[in-house]
């Protein structure tokens, strides 16, 4: 009775490239554009924020990439496995899907064991790999109550190691972190971060929280209206917005010398003085690309008349960021 | 050992439907719901038997009458359950959250749809088990019994497995899970009125909306062959429509669950 599904034959080279490859990606419900021709790419190991204002269609590409909701237009594949291939695609991708819960009546360990035997796993391995999940996601005290009785933190734990079944190449999670404690928060990062590294999983986060990008995201993807406006590193979407860095100095000496000295350097900007006879001065970056940063601290620590006693660097916040390549508040 | 060292499966699942059924037998009757519904029956099969059994020692009900109201009564409420429980399937999922999970394992639709149509007729099984001890006190006799027992397995499966399959489809199409109960029950109450109406039989149209209707053409079988002494073969023409009704619901149910399992439905 079971549909007989061929096993995927992830490729080295495969695994050395991206591992899911998205491409003109476009949802319409009626008359909504939900995504507009997104299209982007994640390699084995690499974590990638996914970025918006609400409505933005993180949740649609989501629900896209994990197979849930056809695109009206455009493609994807993992592993090279394009979307007519679903059950393929669901083998070897992990979902904790936003708002979902495990049920109440069934216990931590119960979750887990049924869907790796729906992933296929012997009986035995399924309890194996349930035990070692649950160890994986500090859920071991609690593996055997049931899961209406878990804290949020717990079920988000929960998700996340059933995210974790089959070893995925790809793992989806949709605001894992919400409603967490900073504790919790924290938790959940360092679980994505060793599934990253140690499992060389393509991880795409989508979240609201952007201190958490910051923390564990290698490339930030944000969407705007259905449009993926940005894509990068978090420091090329901060040289993108055209945001200005700032530096904080304490500098002994003759500050007007200074600031002689730092308006000669093409990346600083404005210059304000700190409180009179207190050596500070703030400035904005312009451009910290490059050697920009080194060569304003060595035009400082090559001058004979001014001392530098402390540079600390300021980049823009990833929230000014992202409210300038989305237009702001609506 | 670490989780990366368990070898990952060749092939996904074979017979996922088992483990889905597994799973909500398990939650179904290893959480005491399920008992606790069929105990409930059991309390109301005691109150018909013992007035069926007071009214045939009054002479007012012979054997045969008792046991076809009791069989009346186990069909209807082990449809009810089964058609509760088959109504609540999807759209209970749905909005206990619990649905996209299982929807994400690589199972086919199919197997998620025969899995929780099992589970749901497995309340029709264990219904009509403990029926059976009501049925033998009042049976006279063991070819009552054999006919009663016979004729209430069969044709009550038949209409519970071809509620099961309808109440999954309302499921799978309603927006909130109480409006698919309350569409399945309207269903019920439907397909179960006709048969209440005094004189409906004096009509060619009565007789064949009896016939049409699952419920009350396989209601109609039970009494031919229990209070009427028909054959099998004779009541054949009150089988066809529960019949009917049982491989045509499961299978558009299972042909369409692809399309059963969606996420919302507005």
């Amino acid at each position: 009775m079971a549909t007989q599904i061929a096993e995927p034959t992830p490729t080295e080279a495969g695994r050395a490239q991206d591992v899911l490859e998205a491409t003109n990606l476009t949802r319409v419900y009626g008359d909504l554009l939900a995504v507009d021709s997104v299209s982007f790419g994640v390699r084995a190991g690499e974590v990638v924020g996914l970025l918006g204002p609400n409505g933005a269609g993180k949740t649609t590409i989501m629900r896209i990439l994990t197979t849930m909701l056809a695109p009206s237009a455009g493609e994807f594949s993992v592993l090279g496995h394009g979307a007519d291939q679903a059950g393929v695609i669901r083998r070897v991708i992990g979902v904790f899907p936003e708002n979902s819960a495990a049920p109440g009546s069934q216990t931590g360990r119960e979750e887990l064991r049924y869907h790796a035997r729906l992933h296929g796993y012997p009986k035995p391995d399924a309890d194996q790999l349930a035990a070692s999940l649950l160890a994986e996601v500090d859920l071991e005290a609690a593996a055997d109550r049931r899961a209406g009785g878990y804290s949020r933190g717990m079920r988000q734990r929960l998700g996340i190691a059933r995210a974790l079944i089959g070893d995925p190449a790809v793992i989806l999670l949709d605001e894992p972190t919400l409603g967490l404690d900073p504790a919790g928060r924290r938790q959940v990062l360092d679980i994505i971060l060793h599934a990253a590294a140690d499992r060389g999983s393509a991880v795409i986060v989508s979240t609201h929280l952007l201190d958490e990008v910051e923390r564990v995201c290698d490339r930030v993807l944000i969407m705007d209206r259905g449009q993926l406006v940005a894509q990068g590193t978090v420091d090329e979407l901060r040289a993108r917005s055209g945001l200005p860095s700032r530096a904080h100095l304490h500098i002994d000496g003759d500050l007007d010398v200074a600031i002689a000295l730092m308006e000669g350097v093409p990346a600083v900007g404005d210059i304000d003085r700190g409180p009179p006879g207190s050596g500070e001065l703030q400035m904005e970056l312009n451009d910290v690309s490059g050697d920009a940063v080194p060569a304003l601290v060595g035009t400082l620590i090559g001058s004979p008349t001014v001392r530098l006693r402390s540079f600390t660097f300021e980049p823009a916040g990833l929230e000014e960021v992202f409210l300038a390549l989305t237009g702001g508040v609506r | 050992m670490t989780t990366l060292d368990i070898a990952r499966p060749k092939a996904p699942a074979v017979g996922a439907w088992r483990l889905v059924a597994g799973r909500d037998l398990r939650d179904l009757w290893g959480r005491g719901r399920g008992i606790l519904v069929v105990l409930v029956a059991a309390v109301l099969f005691s109150a018909v038997t013992y007035l069926s059994a007071s009214e045939a020692s009054l002479n007012l009900l012979d054997a045969k009458e008792a046991v076809h109201l009791l069989i009346q009564v186990v069909v209807i409420i082990g449809c009810l359950l089964v058609l509760v429980s088959a109504a609540d399937a999807i759209s209970g999922e749905r909005e206990r959250r619990t649905l996209e999970p299982v929807l994400l394992a690589p199972v086919s639709r199919r197997d998620l749809a025969i899995g929780k149509l099992v589970a749901a007729v497995s309340l029709w099984f264990a219904t009509l088990v403990v029926a059976i001890p009501y049925i033998l006190v009042l049976a006279d006799g063991p070819a009552i019994v054999f006919d009663a027992l016979t004729t209430t397995a069969i044709i009550g499966t038949l209409v519970a497995v071809g509620l099961a399959g309808l109440a999954l489809l309302i499921s799978a199409f309603s927006g909130s899970n109480r409006l698919s109960l309350a569409s399945a029950l309207f269903v019920v109450l439907v397909l179960t009125a006709p048969s209440r109406v005094p004189g409906i039989t004096k009509n060619s149209v009565g007789e064949a909306l009896l016939h049409i209707n699952p419920i009350t053409s396989g209601l109609g079988g039970i009494e031919r062959i229990i209070v009427k002494g028909d054959s099998w073969s004779e009541a054949a023409d009150w089988l066809v429509s529960p019949a009917i009704a049982a491989v045509l619901t499961i299978v558009i149910a299972v042909a369409l669950a692809p399309r059963l399992f969606a996420l919302e439905r507005s």
